[in-house]
Formats: C-alpha cells, sequence, structure tokens
C-alpha cells in the first residue's frame, strides 16, 4: 500500500481507499466461506478484527474532520468579528446614542451598512459553502411551522415588491404545517430564491409562491414572469460563482454561491431542488422536504440499524427517552406553538451535552426526545441525564417574555441489558417515567430507618430497609434499588465498604447512593474515595436536604 | 434604580460597544478585562448580572466561575457567557451558568438575553 501524503485532502483519500478496500476485503471473505471448509467461528474472528480496522481507520477520519472544522471556525471567527464590531459601530452611531447626528452624516451611515451587510453576507456564504465542502454542514433540526415562515418571508418582502411594481402572492391550503427542519437554514433558501425572483422581474410582473402537500414530501413553488434563463446555462445553474444575465441597473451582486448553498441545504434534509424556464418568459423554482412522518421513518431506520451493529460488536447502546410533562398530550392552539419551542430549545441544550457525532436526538411526537447513546453504559448516561438536568435547571425557557415552566421526565433503557429491540427500549424507558421508585435505606438506627421510611413512603417511594451492610447487598442483589440511602457508621460493614462493594461490582455500580453521617471529617474520606461531596448528607440536615438530594437523583 | 451589569471580555472593541448598548437601554455597566479583574469587581460593586467571555489572558471564563462559585454571594449571580461555537460542548459542562450568546451577536439577543434574568 502506498504510504499518505501530507495533505489533509489526499490523506482522506487515501484513508477512503483503505476503508474501500477493507470493506472489499469483509465481501470477500464472507463469499469465500461457501467454497471453503473454514469454520464460523474463525469467520466471525476474522471479521470482528478487520471491524476493529474500519474502526481506527474512522477514528483518523474523524481527527481530519476536527482539523477541517477548526479551520473554518478560527477563519470564520477572524472574519466575523471585526465585521461584526463595525456593523455595531454603525448602529449605535445610527441611533443616536453618542450623540445626534444630521441628515447627511447619516444617509453616509446608511449606505456604509448596506454595504457592510452585503460583505456580510457574501462572507457567511463562503464560510457556508467551505462548510459544506468540508462535509462539515450541520443541520440544527426542529420543529418548524412552514406556513407561518412563509407567510412571514412574503409580508416582509411585499413592500420592495410593491416599490418594483411586481405582484408577490402566495398559496397555501392550511393554517399551519410543521416540519423536521433546520429553520435558519432554510429561511436562507427561501430568501435566496425570493431575492432572485425579485433582481430578474421587471416592472409589472409577478411571483407566485405555492405549496403543494404530496405523500412523503411538501412541494414548494416559486414561480416568476421574470427574463428567465437561457437552455445552455441551465445545467450550470446550481455551480458555485455562476451569475448570469444581468438585468439593466442591477449590479453584480451577492457571492454566486446562493443556488449551490440552497442545494446543498435542502438535499441535506433529504429533498431535492431544481428548476424550470423560458428565455424571456419566467423561470419556476421547486424544492421539496420530506413530511415529519418521512423523517420519523428514517430515523427509526438508524435506530435499528445502530441496534444491528452494536449487537455485532458487542458494545452497548443507551436509550434516553425525555418526556415533556407541563402540557397535554394534545396541546393545541397556543400552547402547541409553545410546546414545540420548548422542545427546540431542549434539542439544542441536548445537542451540546451528547455531542459525539454519533448521538442521535429526535423530537419524536409532540411531547417526547429520543436520545441514543451508542457505546455508553448505564453508569455514563445516567451521569448524562444529571448534566441535562443540571442544564435545564439553571436555564430559563422563555417565549414572547413569558417564562414557561418545564417539566421534563427522564426514562433509561440500556441495550441489550435491559431489552434488545428498539420496541422493548422504548417500553422500559417509559415504564422507567411512570413506575413507583424503589429507595433502600440503610442505617443501623431503627428510629433513623422509621423516620425517613414514614416520609419518603409518603412522598410516593417505595422503601426497603436494611440494617447492616450485609443486609443491604443482599436485598440489592434480589431487586436492585433506584437509589441506596447509606448509613456511614455501621457495625462489622461500614458505609464506605459497603459502597465500594456495591461500586466494583458491574451490576449495582450504576445505582446512585447518598450516604449519611453525623460527623464532619467524614467528608473528607467521602472525597477520597471518589464519592461526589454533594451526595453526603448530615443527618442532624433534616427531610427536606435529603429529599432535594433524592429528587435530583431519580 | 438601575440594574447593574459586569462585562467581562479582553477585547476592548467589544466592551465599548456593548456598555454603550446597554447603557442606551437603562443599564449601569462596569467592565473587566480578564477573570482576575472580573473577580475584584464582583466583590467591590456586586453586580446583578455577569455577561463573561472564555478566552481571556490570566484568567479565563472556566476558571474564573469555579472562583466565583465558592462564594456565597457570588454563586447567585446569573450569568451569560460570550462564546465561539465551537466552544458551546465546553460551556455546557460548565456549571453555575444561565445561558449564553454565540459571537459575534446581535445587539438585540444580548438584550433579550439578559431580560430574561434580571429587570
Amino acid at each position: 500500500m502506498e504510504t499518505p501524503q501530507t495533505t489533509p485532502n489526499s490523506q482522506i483519500g487515501y484513508l477512503k481507499k483503505e476503508n474501500e478496500q477493507l470493506k472489499k476485503e469483509i465481501e470477500l471473505l464472507k463469499e469465500s466461506s461457501t467454497d471453503q471448509q473454514v469454520s464460523i467461528e474463525e469467520k466471525n474472528q476474522w471479521i470482528k478484527t478487520l471491524y476493529n480496522e474500519l474502526e481506527k481507520k474512522n477514528k483518523e477520519l474523524e481527527k481530519l474532520d476536527k482539523l477541517k472544522s477548526d479551520f473554518v471556525a478560527s477563519v470564520s471567527h477572524g472574519l466575523r468579528t471585526p465585521l461584526a464590531v463595525t456593523l455595531e459601530g454603525l448602529s449605535i452611531v445610527l441611533d443616536s446614542i453618542p450623540g445626534p447626528i444630521n441628515e447627511k452624516q447619516k444617509n453616509i451611515l446608511l449606505t456604509a451598512r448596506q454595504n457592510l451587510e452585503q460583505l456580510n453576507q457574501v462572507i457567511g456564504d463562503l464560510l457556508d459553502i467551505s462548510q459544506i465542502e468540508a462535509g462539515q454542514l450541520d443541520l440544527r433540526l426542529g420543529f418548524v411551522n412552514v406556513i407561518k415562515l412563509f407567510q412571514n418571508f412574503i409580508n416582509s418582502y411585499q413592500p420592495i415588491a410593491i416599490s418594483k411594481d411586481i405582484k408577490l402572492s402566495i398559496q397555501i391550503s392550511q393554517d399551519s404545517l410543521y416540519l423536521y427542519i433546520d429553520r435558519d437554514k432554510i429561511i436562507k433558501v427561501i430568501k435566496n430564491l425570493l431575492d432572485n425572483a425579485l433582481k430578474f422581474t421587471k416592472k409589472g410582473g409577478s411571483i407566485h409562491v405555492a405549496m403543494h402537500m404530496r405523500k412523503n414530501d411538501v412541494l414548494f413553488t416559486f414561480t416568476d414572469t421574470g427574463i428567465g434563463i437561457a437552455k445552455e446555462d441551465m445545467p450550470r445553474l446550481f455551480n458555485k460563482f455562476q451569475q448570469l444575465a444581468r438585468l439593466e441597473g442591477v449590479g453584480l451582486q451577492g457571492s454566486g454561491l446562493g443556488l449551490t448553498i440552497s442545494k446543498a441545504v435542502i438535499e441535506l434534509h433529504g429533498g431535492e431542488i431544481w428548476a424550470e424556464s423560458q428565455l424571456g418568459k419566467g423561470t419556476s423554482f421547486y424544492f421539496t422536504l420530506p413530511t415529519y412522518d418521512t423523517v420519523k421513518a428514517t430515523f427509526e431506520n438508524q435506530f435499528d440499524s445502530i441496534l444491528k451493529g452494536a449487537l455485532f460488536i458487542g458494545k452497548p447502546v443507551s436509550f434516553i427517552l425525555l418526556y415533556l410533562n407541563s402540557f397535554g398530550s394534545q396541546p393545541t392552539g397556543n400552547d402547541e406553538t409553545i410546546v414545540m419551542h420548548t422542545m427546540n430549545t431542549m434539542i439544542s441544550i441536548l445537542n451540546n451535552i451528547a455531542s459525539h457525532p454519533e448521538d442521535k436526538v429526535f423530537i419524536y411526537n409532540m411531547n417526547s426526545i429520543y436520545v441514543i447513546l451508542p457505546e455508553t453504559n448505564k453508569m455514563d448516561s445516567m451521569r448524562l441525564i444529571g448534566r441535562i438536568k443540571d442544564a435545564i435547571k439553571r436555564r430559563k425557557f422563555v417565549f414572547e417574555k413569558k417564562e414557561i415552566k418545564t417539566d421534563f421526565k427522564y426514562g433509561l433503557a440500556v441495550f441489550p441489558l435491559d431489552a434488545n429491540d428498539r420496541a422493548g427500549l422504548i417500553k422500559v424507558a417509559q415504564e422507567n417515567i411512570t413506575r413507583r421508585k424503589d429507595i433502600l435505606l440503610v442505617d443501623d438506627d431503627n428510629q433513623i430507618i422509621q423516620y425517613f421510611e414514614g416520609m419518603l413512603t409518603k412522598m410516593g417511594f417505595g422503601v426497603r430497609s436494611a440494617y447492616d451492610g450485609e443486609q443491604c447487598l443482599k436485598l440489592v442483589e434480589q431487586h436492585p434499588p433506584d437509589l441506596i440511602i447509606l448509613d456511614i457508621i455501621m457495625p462489622q460493614m461500614n458505609g464506605f465498604e459497603v459502597y465500594g462493594r456495591l461500586q466494583r461490582n458491574p451490576k449495582t455500580t450504576y445505582i446512585p447512593v447518598v450516604m449519611l453521617t453525623e460527623h464532619d471529617v467524614d467528608l473528607k474520606d467521602a472525597e477520597l474515595i471518589g464519592l461526589d461531596v454533594s451526595s453526603v448528607m448530615h443527618k442532624q440536615d433534616g427531610f427536606d436536604k435529603l429529599l432535594g438530594i433524592v429528587k435530583s437523583f431519580l | 434604580m438601575s440594574s447593574k451589569i459586569l462585562i467581562i471580555d479582553d477585547e476592548l472593541d467589544i466592551v465599548s460597544m456593548v456598555k454603550m448598548r446597554l447603557e442606551a437601554n437603562n443599564y449601569t455597566v462596569i467592565s473587566a478585562f480578564n477573570g482576575l479583574e472580573g473577580l475584584e469587581k464582583v466583590k467591590n460593586e456586586k453586580p446583578d448580572l455577569i455577561i463573561l467571555d472564555i478566552m481571556m489572558p490570566k484568567m479565563d471564563g472556566f476558571t474564573f466561575v469555579q472562583e466565583l462559585k465558592k462564594n456565597s454571594e457570588g454563586k447567585k449571580i446569573p450569568i451569560i457567557i460570550l462564546s465561539v461555537k465551537d466552544k458551546m460542548q465546553d460551556i455546557f459542562k460548565m456549571e453555575g451558568v444561565q445561558d449564553y450568546v454565540i459571537k459575534p451577536f446581535v445587539a438585540e439577543m444580548l438584550l433579550e438575553r439578559i431580560r430574561k434574568y434580571i429587570r
């Protein structure tokens, strides 16, 4: 095999070739077992070895990807920041904040700002295209009411259309249609198509936007009576830096990248974009976006193949179900908008916490979010849930200036431990949300047990109790609790020892433990064994504090 | 009495722009240019909200938040982070941060975030 060269693109080419090679070898091997007498076991071993090689190559590819995105990010920052500072400075002066300005100054500054905004656009386009070519464009998906989106667009473009004596109309058949898309990027696409239509349509012309519901997708059409596109130019329409026939008075604005970017964005969403035109008569642009149900079906397929792959290589997959409890199961009207907004906000938080490229986050119906974490075991996913809870605890969810109360419930199921297919995992996770949580109290002092048991039962928890370490471990063995409240000072086996044993057993290591103490000095010992100090509590602190800690774990 | 905002960022241009904008919106603004200075200002001026940059010399944003949390008064002050897009994951690992704005930002976005946490 050739040695890789040093430029990133050829390294990627080399690694991709290696990937192809390895894939072919796996295929060949599969074929040859019908011809030869090699045992299935040996074949599987060999396939596993090749798979591990593939894994390694993938990791190298990931590293190169990161290099590329670091490059785009730093160039982006260097270009955008000075521009943003300049634009903001201009806006501040135009708003008369440092003092009043006269008409002449205002006009000069307005022109300057307009040009800077154009520059911002072009830089934005160039950065977008370099991200797209680096394969780095990520979609931030969420529910968007596209009807409202289009209506807002048409409304904001009417003044310009009227000033150019162009009739701008829209035809829609319903009040709302929610699609699962990247709002900001689709906005760019619509803006691009409308800007083009306006640019190439003369006075007295018209632009018509329409929407057609189809079986698996929605078709959007932008039809204008503009100058049209020549047949020879059509094949190059979506190529980079194409800027076609100029209309009198229209300068060569823009980057020539608008349609290229629009095409990439639509195709990333799983849609198609194309155009039809007649020179002198007009142009129609079409694009499709999948319906939510189509996207959901794709997600379910991805879920299934992740499980299949995990089964093959013997790694666990964690499935977290987030359930929004604050609204009914079929919110309508304004509530529906608030729910969408809450879910979209939640998704962007989750995308930053479940940030491994293989992790999948998906809004499943109006009130559930599914999170799939490949190669993650129960303990790590419980920690992740802790971080999610933490992130939304401090964050305010605000919609139209009003604060929204969010009450999310968390269910966890791990493959293959808890279930061995998609439906099973979802069922277990759902059960984990609704079922009563089971707490194990361990203390040699009967009064403490009585006191806490009574209080916890009243709060709706199931409570079992043990008076020493031995009994505790026995009860855990019988049926693992959701949480253990563990006294430190006990005869024979003290709390730290019990904790140690629980930690070392892979079947119980993920169970959260709250330690009860009467002395300060135990805090230091707790730190020594790596216990999070927030889960150590003084008995005197009282029930409320205990309840707080318990709730944060469950 | 207007709310007091402390902005901690080593980019002087950004600080002066944001200061002008916020003062025009009736906030009192004080500034610091790194984490160390920031901690001093928190102690002496007791701001109602902190706007914090991550990448700074002497003491960066992450360290600043850690140090701030050690103080029982400091812990309570809401913090909005100014960040670049690719530091987002690190920010979500931080505790004690309420919200964030990605640079380069539009003034209106920052104002909107601020209004969520103070008057």
